[in-house]
C-alpha cells in the first residue's frame, strides 16, 4: 500500500461522512451520580474486590465458598482453598448461587397471596396459627445449629422434614443392614487404586462432588509413571461414565449383580474365605450366572474382579441411578460385601465420618402428606424446598396441602410450591445470611453474609425469622436477639468442645477468616452382619422391560434448584451438547427398534401420563432403558427480543432495538411428571424408574447444540446401525483438537514416546540478556513481520508472557470452568433461538467428541475446554481494520470493545472459532444486573469479544504486587476457569518465570501439542494429551 | 511518511468536521448537572486549606478517589454553621443529609466512560500531583464542565502517556504538595531528576 489511500484514513473519512450524515441520532451519555459512603467501614476501599468466607447451600455437600465482593455487592462465588471438602473448586450449580442471588424470581416482600403485609403481622400471624394445633416444617437440610434453633421453636407440637431427592437413604440403609450402623462412610476415593462405581454420579451430584473430584484427581491424574483406572458400572453412563476407563452397560436393575459377581470371584482369596453362610450367598452369583443376568461378558467380569483385588487398595461405591430402582439398600448391601471381600473395610471405607447430608428419606415425606390429607397439622411451613415440583403428581402433595388450614412459605425465590401458599415470608438468600454447617465429623462451616440484604427486597434472615418467631412462641432456645448472637454463642461452646486456646473474639475471627473449623475425625471400625448376606439381600434376578429413568442432568439437581437459572439452562449440558430444553436418551440400537429418529419427538407414556420428548441419540445408555433429565421443565423469567422474523417475506429479519419484555419462560419438561411416586421398601428413597411406553412421531424438536440444531448432523455417521437412527457423527473429523495416548506409552514401554516431543522446540528462553534475541531463531520471521505491519518495533513481551496449560487427561467436562467464565466476565445469556444459529456467547466452552476407537471399534466420550488462544500469530489481529484487537506485550490478545466497529473479520479468521459477536445488545434482567463485575466492561451490540484469560484479574494482581514493591509470583493470579477448576486441568501463568507451573509443564511435558498445528497461528494454550489405560476408555 | 492524497484526506476531513461542528455539541453529556448542594472548593480548598485527600480519600489508595463520606462533611458542619444566610442554607442541607442518615447524591463532573479503568492510586503514588489533572481546586468555587482543567479525554491520557517523565528516586521530580494540600509549597522543590518515566502504551491496560 505506497500509493492512493491507507486503510486507516479511508475509514476516517467514511466514518467522517458517514456520522455527519447520522448526527441527529447520535446519543449521549446521561448524567451519572457519584455516591458517597455515609460512614466508610475502616476496611472497605471502592474498586478492589474484598473477599468473605462462606459456606455453599446449593446443595447439602456444605463446601466451602469465597465470595467476592465488590463496593458490598457480591459478585462471584469461589471455592475456599482452605475448605477441606472442596480444596478451593466449585462445582457448576455453586457458581450458579450469584444468579439465584440475584434471581429475578426472587420474592420482594411479605405478601399475603400477592397482597403485602408487613412483616411483624406476618410473623404474628404465623405464631398465633402454630399455637392453634401442630406444626410441620418442611425444610433445606441444614446441619449445624439451625437444627437446634428449628426444634427448640417447634416444640412439642412440631416436626420437622428436611426434603431433597437425591438417593443417600439407600446408602445408609444398606449399611445398617450389612453393618448395623445406619451411617455413610467418608469414601475415601484419593486412596485406592481401581475405583468401581455402580451408578454412582460421583462427579456430578452424588455426595460432595467437589471433594470426590480432588481425591479422583489424587488416583486418577498421570503421575510417577502411575494412573488410577476408574470403571463405571450402569445403566445410564452420565458424565461421569463418560470419563471413565471402562463403562459397563447392564440391563436395568442389575448393578448388584456384578458386584456381588465380583464378590463372589474373590471370596476364595480373602479373608472371608472361611464365612460359609457368605459363601453359599455368593454362590448364587457366580460369573456364569451375572453374565447371563446383565449382558456383560465373563471375560470382562473375571478382568474386572482381578482388577479390584487391591489388597484395600480399591473402592466400589454406589449410588445415582443404580440406587434409584427400588431395589437401592440392596444394590447397597451388594457394594458393601463386595468392599469387605476385598478388604477395603478401614481403607477406603471410612465409618466414623458421620456424614450429614441429603434429606430425610422420603418415606418421612410420604407419611407428612398422609397425615397433611387428614387433617393433622394446623399449619405447614416450607422453606426453600420446592415439592410441588419435584414430587410425582401420585405423590398427592399439592391435594395434601390444600387441606392444610395455614400454608406458610418462607422461601427466597417464588416457585411453584411457593404458589400454592396463603402467606410467604422470604427469607434472605445464603450469601446474606448467617449460619453454619456441619457436613461431616470435623468439619464445621461457617456461614456469615457477604452484603447486606438486597435493595428493595424486603427479606429477613432465616435464623432471625425463626428467633422472632420462638420470640412470639415463647421459645427458651430462641432467647438470642439475633442469629448471629445465636451462631456465636453455639460457637462459643464449640471452643470448649474443640479445646481451643485463647480468647473467643480471636477464635471467632480466624474461623471467619478461614471459613470454619476443620479436624479430623476418628475412623471407627465396623464388621459385617450376617444380615447383608440373608436370602432376602439377593437382588432381582431379572431385569424390567423398557424402562424410563429420570437422571440427574448434572447441570441442575433433581430438587430443580437450577431449571431456572440462565446460565445453567444456556451451557451445553456435557453429555448431550443439548440446551434450553429436556430430551430423551436413547441407544442407537433401541431407537432403530422403536423406530426413533434422532432430533424428532416421541411421546412417552407411562403409568403418570403421557408426554413428548425430543430423542437424543447417544451410545451411553443401556439398551432397553430411555432416560429423561431431572431438574428442569421450571419457569425463567428471560427476556424476549423483538424482531421482524415471520413478519412478511418482504421483510429482512431485524432485530428492533424496542421494548424488550422479560417473560417467564418454561424451559423442557419435569421428569418428575413421568414417574411413580414409588419408594424404595427398605430405604424409603424414590425409585426414579418406571416402565415405559415408546412411541416415535414425524415432528421436529427443535433440539438445540451449540453446532446449531441438533439434527443438522444426519450425515453420513460411522456405522450403518447410527445412520438408521439419524445419530450423526460426533466425531473429531480428523481434526485433532483431542489427541490421546496411552499410559504404557507414558511410562515409556512403547514406540510413542519417541515420537517428537513437540514444545520441547519452543525456546522461552529467560536467561538472555536482551530482549532482541528472545526471537534469535525467529530474527528473520520477526523483522518481516515488523515490517509488513508497520510496527515501530516488534512485540516484546518484557515483563510477562501468560500462556496456559489445558490437561485433558484430567478435564471431566463439568463445564464448571464456563459458568465461572459467564460470572466473571459479564457474559451474555442469548437464549435457545439464537444458539440454533451459533450467535452463543461462551468465552470458554467444553467441546465433547464422540471418537471411534480404531482398535475396537466403540465409540469413546472425549472433552476438551475451548478458549481464545492469545496466538502469537493469529490470524485475527492483521484482519482487524480498525486495530481494535491486537497483541500487547504480556502476550494477550487484546480486544478493545470500543474500538470495534463490528466487521467480523477477525471471527472470520480465528482458526479456532473462538470470537463471539454481540448480534444485539443482550439484557441482564433486573436484579442480575447487579452481578455483573466492574472490572470488566458489559459489551454492546455490534462488538466483538472473546477470551482474555481474565486479563481484569491479570491487572489486579499486577497493581497488588506493584502496590507491594515486588513481582507477581507465580499461583497468585488464577483465571476464572482455573479457579473454579475441580481437578485442576487448567494451568495458567507466566511463561517467562522458569519456576511457574505453566512453564515446568511446557518444557517437561512428552505429551503436549498445540491445536491445529498446520495453520500456524501459534497459540499460547497447550494441550496435554488424555491418557488411556490399554489405549481404550468408556 | 508523506502520501499522495494524504492532503486530500485531510481537506475532506476538516470540510466534513466542520459541517458536523454546525449541529449542536453531541460529544458532551446531557442532563441536569446542577449539584444538591451549592459545594465550594474556594472556601474548603482555598480559604481553609483543607489537604484534597483529607476529603477523597481513596485517592492514594484505589482506583476511584471517592467523595468524601457524609461523615466528614458532618464532622466539621456539626458544629460550623456559616456565617452568611446563603452559606447557613447549604450548610443546613448537609447536616439534614446526616441526620436523616442519607447519602448525598452529587452529580459526577470528572467521568470517563464505563470501558476505561484510570487508576488514581497509581497516577499519585507515582508522585504526580493534583493539580496537573484537576488544576487549581482552590481557585474554583463550581465544578462544572467549563472549569475542568482537563478534557479527560483518550488524547489527553495518551499524550501525558507518550512523553518520558523525570522522576527523582523513582518517584516523579517536580513540586509536590507534601499532604496534597491545597496550598502550593513555597519553594519549588529543586530536585534533581536521576530518571525517567514513562506510562504504559497498552491500550488494554486502561481499556478493560
Amino acid at each position: 500500500m505506497t500509493k492512493g489511500i491507507n486503510r486507516r484514513d479511508f475509514f476516517k473519512v467514511a466514518a467522517v461522512s458517514g456520522a455527519a450524515a447520522a448526527v441527529a441520532g447520535c446519543g449521549s451519555d446521561p448524567v451519572e451520580t457519584i455516591i458517597p459512603m455515609l460512614v466508610p467501614p475502616s476496611e472497605y476501599q471502592p474498586g478492589v474486590v474484598f473477599n468473605f468466607a462462606s459456606t455453599c447451600t446449593e446443595c447439602s455437600g456444605g463446601c466451602g465458598l469465597v465470595i467476592k465482593t465488590r463496593e458490598g455487592r457480591a459478585i462471584k462465588a469461589e471455592g475456599n482453598p482452605l475448605h477441606p471438602l472442596n480444596r478451593g473448586s466449585i462445582c457448576p450449580q455453586g457458581q450458579s448461587s450469584m444468579q439465584a442471588m440475584y434471581s429475578p424470581s426472587r420474592s420482594k416482600g411479605p405478601n399475603q397471596q400477592g397482597a403485602p403485609v408487613k412483616w411483624d403481622e406476618g410473623i404474628a400471624a404465623l405464631a398465633t396459627a402454630m399455637k392453634g394445633g401442630k406444626t410441620l416444617y418442611i425444610g433445606k437440610p441444614r446441619s449445624g445449629s439451625f437444627k437446634k434453633l428449628l426444634a427448640g421453636v417447634l416444640g412439642t407440637d412440631g416436626s420437622s422434614l428436611q426434603f431433597e431427592m437425591s438417593p443417600y437413604a439407600s446408602i445408609a440403609k444398606g449399611n445398617e443392614i450389612a453393618f448395623g450402623t445406619a451411617e455413610v462412610p467418608q469414601y475415601a476415593i484419593g486412596e485406592a487404586k481401581v475405583l468401581v462405581s455402580f451408578g454412582a454420579d460421583f462427579m456430578e451430584s452424588w455426595m460432595n462432588s467437589q471433594a470426590n473430584l480432588r481425591d479422583y484427581t489424587k488416583m486418577h491424574a498421570f503421575s510417577h509413571g502411575q494412573k488410577g483406572k476408574f470403571i463405571h458400572v450402569s445403566t445410564h453412563q452420565s458424565m461421569t461414565g463418560s470419563n471413565a476407563d471402562q463403562w459397563l452397560s447392564v440391563k436395568p436393575g442389575q448393578e448388584a449383580q456384578v458386584a456381588l459377581g465380583m464378590a463372589a470371584a474373590l471370596l476364595p482369596g480373602s479373608a472371608m474365605a472361611g464365612n460359609e453362610g457368605l459363601k453359599s450367598y455368593l454362590s448364587g452369583f457366580s460369573l456364569e450366572k451375572v453374565s447371563e443376568r446383565t449382558g456383560v461378558s465373563v471375560k470382562v467380569l473375571e478382568e474386572l474382579a482381578k482388577d479390584f483385588a487391591q489388597g484395600g487398595a480399591s473402592l466400589a461405591i454406589a449410588g445415582g441411578n443404580a440406587q434409584s430402582t427400588g431395589e437401592g439398600a440392596k444394590l447397597q448391601v451388594a457394594v458393601n460385601l463386595l468392599n469387605v471381600v476385598a478388604g477395603n473395610l478401614g481403607k477406603t471405607v471410612l465409618f466414623g465420618a458421620e456424614t450429614q447430608m441429603g434429606g430425610d428419606s422420603l418415606s418421612k415425606m410420604a407419611d407428612a402428606i398422609k397425615q397433611m390429607a387428614a387433617g393433622a397439622y394446623q399449619v405447614v411451613v416450607i422453606e426453600n424446598v420446592n415439592p410441588a415440583y419435584a414430587l410425582p403428581k401420585g405423590a398427592g402433595f399439592a391435594e395434601a396441602l390444600a387441606k392444610v388450614p395455614m400454608v406458610v412459605s418462607l422461601s427466597t425465590e417464588e416457585d411453584e410450591t411457593s404458589a400454592l401458599a396463603h402467606m410467604h415470608l422470604p427469607t434472605s438468600h445464603t450469601v446474606e445470611s448467617w449460619g453454619d454447617l456441619n457436613p461431616r465429623k470435623g468439619i464445621h462451616s461457617l456461614i456469615q453474609p457477604a452484603m447486606a440484604k438486597l435493595p428493595g427486597y424486603e427479606t429477613l434472615e432465616l435464623g432471625d425469622l425463626l428467633l422472632a418467631l420462638g420470640k412470639q412462641l415463647g421459645a427458651a432456645e430462641a432467647s438470642a436477639a439475633t442469629y448471629q448472637d445465636y451462631i456465636k454463642a453455639a460457637w462459643m461452646g464449640y471452643q470448649k468442645d474443640w479445646a481451643v486456646a485463647g480468647p473467643f473474639e480471636a477464635f471467632w475471627k480466624k474461623s471467619l477468616q478461614q471459613g470454619g473449623h476443620f479436624g479430623e475425625f476418628a475412623p471407627k471400625s465396623v464388621s459385617l452382619q450376617s444380615s447383608a448376606y440373608a436370602a432376602e439381600m439377593a437382588p432381582k434376578a431379572e431385569a424390567a422391560g423398557l424402562t424410563l429413568l429420570a437422571v440427574n442432568s448434572s447441570m441442575h439437581d433433581a430438587n430443580g434448584a437450577g431449571g431456572n437459572r440462565s446460565w445453567l439452562l444456556e451451557i451445553p449440558h456435557p453429555v448431550t451438547q443439548l440446551v434450553w430444553d429436556s430430551w430423551l436418551e436413547v441407544h442407537p440400537d433401541t431407537a432403530v427398534e422403536l423406530g426413533l429418529k434422532h432430533g424428532n419427538f416421541a411421546e412417552v407414556k407411562t403409568a403418570a401420563g403421557t408426554q413428548k420428548l425430543g430423542v437424543f441419540v447417544n451410545y451411553g445408555i443401556a439398551r432397553g432403558v430411555v432416560a429423561v433429565p431431572t431438574g428442569l421443565g421450571r419457569n425463567i423469567p428471560f427476556p424476549t427480543y423483538i424482531s421482524t422474523r415471520g413478519k412478511s417475506l418482504l421483510m429482512p429479519h431485524v432485530e428492533m432495538a424496542a421494548d424488550v419484555t422479560i417473560k417467564p419462560l418454561q424451559v423442557g419438561l419435569s421428569a418428575a411428571q413421568l414417574l411413580d411416586f414409588k419408594l424404595d421398601p427398605l430405604s424409603g428413597d424414590l425409585v426414579f424408574t418406571t416402565a415405559v411406553e415408546v412411541k416415535a412421531t414425524d415432528e421436529d424438536a427443535y433440539m438445540v447444540t451449540p453446532e446449531g440444531t441438533a439434527k443438522h448432523h444426519d450425515i453420513a455417521a460411522l456405522s450403518l446401525e447410527y445412520t438408521k437412527a439419524n445419530m450423526g457423527d460426533r466425531s473429531l473429523k480428523g481434526r485433532g483438537f483431542v489427541k490421546m495416548t496411552s499410559v504404557e506409552a507414558m511410562q515409556g514401554h512403547s514406540e510413542e514416546h519417541d515420537l517428537e516431543h513437540h514444545l520441547r522446540h519452543r525456546h522461552y528462553e529467560t536467561t538472555l540478556p536482551d530482549n532482541t534475541s528472545f526471537y534469535q531463531e525467529r530474527a528473520a520471521d520477526v523483522a518481516y513481520h515488523v515490517e509488513w505491519s508497520k510496527r515501530d518495533k516488534p512485540v516484546y513481551y518484557e515483563s510477562h508472557k501468560w500462556e496456559m496449560a489445558v490437561d485433558l487427561d484430567r478435564c471431566i467436562g463439568c463445564s464448571a470452568c464456563v459458568v465461572a467464565c459467564y460470572a466473571e466476565n459479564n457474559v451474555s445469556v442469548v437464549g435457545k433461538e439464537r444458539m440454533s444459529k451459533g450467535r452463543e456467547m461462551a468465552w470458554i466452552h467444553i467441546a465433547r467428541y464422540q471418537e471411534p476407537n480404531h482398535e475396537t471399534g466403540e465409540l469413546e466420550t472425549y472433552f476438551t475446554p475451548q478458549m481464545c488462544g492469545q496466538c502469537a500469530n493469529a490470524g485475527c489481529e492483521p484482519v482487524c481494520p480498525v486495530y481494535a484487537t491486537y497483541h500487547n506485550d504480556e502476550g494477550i490478545n487484546a480486544m478493545i470493545y470500543n474500538r470495534c466497529v463490528g466487521t467480523r473479520y477477525c471471527a472470520n479468521n480465528c482458526a479456532y472459532k473462538q470470537r463471539r459477536f454481540n448480534w444485539r445488545t443482550y439484557e441482564f434482567p433486573a436484579p442480575l444486573h447487579m452481578q455483573l463485575n466492574p472490572a470488566v466492561t458489559v459489551r454492546e451490540k455490534g462488538v466483538m469479544e472473546k477470551c482474555n484469560f481474565c486479563f481484569s484479574r491479570v491487572r489486579a494482581g499486577k497493581d497488588l504486587a506493584k502496590d507491594q514493591g515486588r513481582e507477581v509470583f507465580d499461583g497468585e493470579i488464577l483465571t476464572a476457569c482455573q479457579e473454579t477448576c475441580p481437578t485442576d486441568a487448567i494451568s495458567f501463568g507466566n511463561i517467562k518465570d522458569s519456576k511457574a507451573k505453566v512453564t515446568q509443564i511446557k518444557t517437561t511435558t512428552n505429551r503436549g501439542y498445540t491445536q491445529l498445528d498446520e495453520v500456524n497461528y501459534l497459540p499460547a494454550v497447550t494441550y496435554l494429551k488424555k491418557i488411556n489405560h490399554d489405549n481404550k476408555k468408556a | 511518511m508523506k502520501r499522495q492524497g494524504q492532503n486530500i484526506v485531510r481537506k475532506v476531513m476538516l470540510f466534513l468536521s466542520a459541517a458536523m461542528l454546525a449541529v449542536p455539541s453531541m460529544a458532551l453529556a446531557e442532563g441536569d448537572f446542577t449539584q444538591p448542594i451549592k459545594f465550594s472548593h474556594v472556601t474548603h480548598a482555598g480559604k481553609n486549606e483543607v489537604p484534597c485527600e483529607f476529603c477523597h480519600i481513596y485517592a492514594r489508595r484505589s482506583i476511584n478517589s471517592g467523595i468524601p463520606p457524609v461523615r466528614t462533611c458532618f464532622g466539621c458542619h456539626s458544629v460550623v454553621k456559616g456565617t452568611t444566610e446563603a452559606q447557613q442554607q447549604e450548610i443546613a442541607k448537609v447536616v439534614g443529609y446526616w441526620d436523616r442518615q442519607e447519602v448525598i447524591p452529587w452529580k459526577k463532573i470528572h467521568d470517563i466512560p464505563d470501558f476505561v479503568e484510570f487508576s488514581h492510586k497509581r497516577h499519585i503514588q507515582i508522585g504526580f500531583d493534583c493539580t496537573q489533572c484537576h488544576g487549581d481546586m482552590s481557585k474554583v468555587e463550581e465544578v462544572s464542565f467549563a472549569t475542568m482543567k482537563q478534557p479527560l479525554s483518550m488524547g489527553f491520557c495518551v499524550s501525558c502517556h507518550m512523553e518520558k517523565h523525570p522522576t527523582a528516586n523513582g518517584k516523579i521530580a517536580g513540586p509536590v504538595r507534601k499532604t496534597r494540600g491545597a496550598l502550593p509549597i513555597d519553594n519549588a522543590a529543586s530536585v534533581q531528576p536521576d530518571g525517567n518515566i514513562s506510562g504504559s502504551k497498552d491500550c488494554f491496560i486502561c481499556h478493560k
